[in-house]
């Protein structure tokens, strides 16, 4: 019985890790960003690429983008979807990823 | 382990949801003891190809199979430069070796030709029977030949759609290079909802332009059962100042969608509109979900399928998600973007699920750019929230009205970016 119990509790224990594996919120969210900037971010012909940028780069670009100030053809209309928080976190993300 | 033992351990990870119903252990992550969970997904398109490739990147432990019958995938998008001399049907030509050799999807060249969603089997032509754990369905779009008289898939060959490319992309082109300065295309949409829209007013600019260089005293009749929209007004204002004269646009909304067409003398009639006659006809006919979702019992009178966008699971079949053309996904438009973005959030639910979790609130985005020429290209875009289990359109629209050359050069350019970008994630090349 006690090997049931210290069974049971690593297969749990083996669940939670499968819940940590998950993709979470910010990762599916940079995800969708890579259809037009290419895998992991690399860019895509002349779409420019975001990994490894600064991240205060990022930020800059997302923030500019979303109140107007920074034209763009595409990205002004993405960017006002996206809260300050997701902002911060996806800029976050990209530039975290080796160049 | 008894018997008894087991069942406790059953219950125990029954409560966090990883007993598949076929009562074998599913271990999310791949433990000694476990079984991997399959996934089977159906169709090697923008949807299928994506998810099949995002599932095995969430989770390397999963087993996901992709069954397409073509070893080559022909895109839709950028088939209009195709049909316009622009780029070769090899530029839009894609093969699996990615998916296989990237990230381990196990692809098999086959049709399934029946679904049983009690059983979670599926049958292949060739008689072989698989079986799944969750099955994700990507069959994109079939056509519904039965409302028009006359017209089916013999002798489309005549009256090309090119609304799926490939052959019937080369069917159109070389029609058009053998029509005589002077002649007439047709291009006659269908009610909607159907396949990407605004591909039908690209169509129109690109045989435009590919007739403006030349055959420059031929004519494009467009037929379209969209009736106006924002959308039009561009290209219209568009079609004035590049092909000034040689688009005439027919309203075809309101009864006017064509509803017979003779292929041996080429005309097309219309309830309001008449029978009209051309040299190529472009004839697109009315849409609806891939045969096979059709044959599993996944649409409804609509003839699409209905599906939770949390996780695009069917309403109709249990453990069945459905994305791409072939769900119902409104407010997203039909469009590659659309679907692989669908491909995406299907697989992340899934992963999420078989380890017990809820999908996070996220954004969900598409686009689709459009060419007028090669330097001229504007684009409409969405983004989109789960609010109240119904997605809500958030942000987007289309490219600003009134544009610089310049701008509309950039837009060009980037739409080749946005081609290259898709079609890596998609079909999982590096
Ligand atoms: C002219 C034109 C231009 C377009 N331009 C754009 C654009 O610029 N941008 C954009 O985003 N979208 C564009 N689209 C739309 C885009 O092509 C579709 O929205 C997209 O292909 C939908 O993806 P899907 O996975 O639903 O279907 P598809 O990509 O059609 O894939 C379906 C796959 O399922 C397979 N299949 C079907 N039945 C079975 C079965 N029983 N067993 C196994 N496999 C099966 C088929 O062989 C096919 O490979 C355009 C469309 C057209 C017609
Ligand atoms: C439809 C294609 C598309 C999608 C989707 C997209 N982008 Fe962009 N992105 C572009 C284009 C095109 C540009 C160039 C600016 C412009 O004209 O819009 C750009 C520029 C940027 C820049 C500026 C980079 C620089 O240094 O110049 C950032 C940052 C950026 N995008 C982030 C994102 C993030 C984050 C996402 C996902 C939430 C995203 N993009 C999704 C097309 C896209």
């Amino acid at each position: 019985m006690h090997l049931l119990i210290i069974s049971t509790i690593t297969l749990l224990l083996s669940i939670n890790t499968a819940i940590a594996a998950a993709p979470n919120k910010i990762k599916i969210m940079a995800d969708a960003c890579l259809t037009c900037h290419g895998p992991n971010g690399a860019g895509a012909g002349k779409i420019p690429e975001l990994k490894g940028l600064e991240k205060s780069d990022i930020t800059e670009s997302l923030f500019g983008f979303k109140s107007g100030d920074e034209k763009s053809t595409i990205m002004g209309r993405y960017a006002k979807a996206l809260s300050d928080d997701e902002i911060n976190l996806l800029a976050e993300y990209f530039s975290a990823l080796d160049k | 382990m008894s018997q008894l033992d087991r069942r406790t351990f059953i219950k125990l990870l029954g409560a966090a949801g990883v007993v598949s119903t076929t009562g074998g252990l599913i271990f999310p992550n791949n433990t000694a003891a476990g079984d991997k969970a399959r996934v089977v997904v159906v169709g090697g398109g923008f949807g299928g190809a994506t998810c099949a490739n995002y599932l095995r990147q969430y989770d390397s432990n999963l087993n996901v199979t992709l069954i397409e019958p073509n070893i080559q995938f022909v895109t839709c998008p950028f088939s209009n430069t195709v049909l316009a001399g622009i780029k070769s049907i090899k530029y839009i030509t894609h093969n699996y070796d990615g998916l296989r050799k990237n990230y381990g999807v196990n692809i098999i060249h086959d049709m399934v030709i029946s679904i049983d969603a009690i059983a979670k089997k599926l049958k292949l032509k060739s008689g072989e029977t698989l079986i799944y754990d969750r099955l994700v369905v990507s069959p994109g779009i079939s056509f519904n030949w039965s409302e028009i008289e006359g017209a089916n898939e013999e002798n489309s060959k005549m009256m090309p759609h090119a609304w799926k490319a490939g052959t019937q992309t080369i069917f159109l082109r070389k029609q058009l290079e053998a029509m005589k300065d002077g002649g007439k295309v047709i291009i006659a949409s269908p009610r909607k909802p159907f396949r990407a829209p605004p591909a039908v007013y690209e169509r129109a600019s690109l045989i435009a332009y590919y007739l403006k260089k030349t055959k420059p005293s031929s004519k494009i009749l467009l037929i379209d059962s969209s009736g106006d929209s924002e959308e039009l007004a561009m290209f219209r204002t568009a079609w004035e100042k590049l092909y000034k004269g040689m688009i005439e646009w027919i309203d075809g909304s309101e009864q006017g969608e064509i509803v017979s067409a003779d292929s041996k003398i080429l005309s097309l009639t219309g309830r309001t509109i008449g029978t009209l006659k051309g040299d190529v006809v472009n004839l697109i006919p009315p849409q609806h979900a891939g045969k096979i979702a059709r044959i599993a019992g996944l649409v409804d009178e609509s003839g699409w399928c209905p599906v939770d966008p949390q996780n695009f699971v069917s309403t109709l079949q249990k453990d069945i998600h459905v994305i791409g053309d072939a769900c119902i996904a409104n407010p997203m438009q039909k469009t590659g973007h659309s679907a692989n973005t669908q491909g995406k959030v299907c697989a992340a639910a899934i992963v999420t699920e078989l380890g017990g979790g809820t999908m996070p609130d996220i954004t969900y985005s598409t686009s689709i750019y459009s060419f007028l020429n090669p330097k001229h290209a504007f684009s409409s875009a969405g983004v989109y929230r789960l609010k109240n289990g119904k997605l809500k359109q958030v942000a987007g629209g289309l490219s600003a009205k009134k544009a610089s050359r310049k701008t509309r050069l950039k837009e060009a350019i980037f739409a080749s970016g946005w081609y290259k970008g898709i079609t890596m994630d998609t079909f999982g090349k590096t």
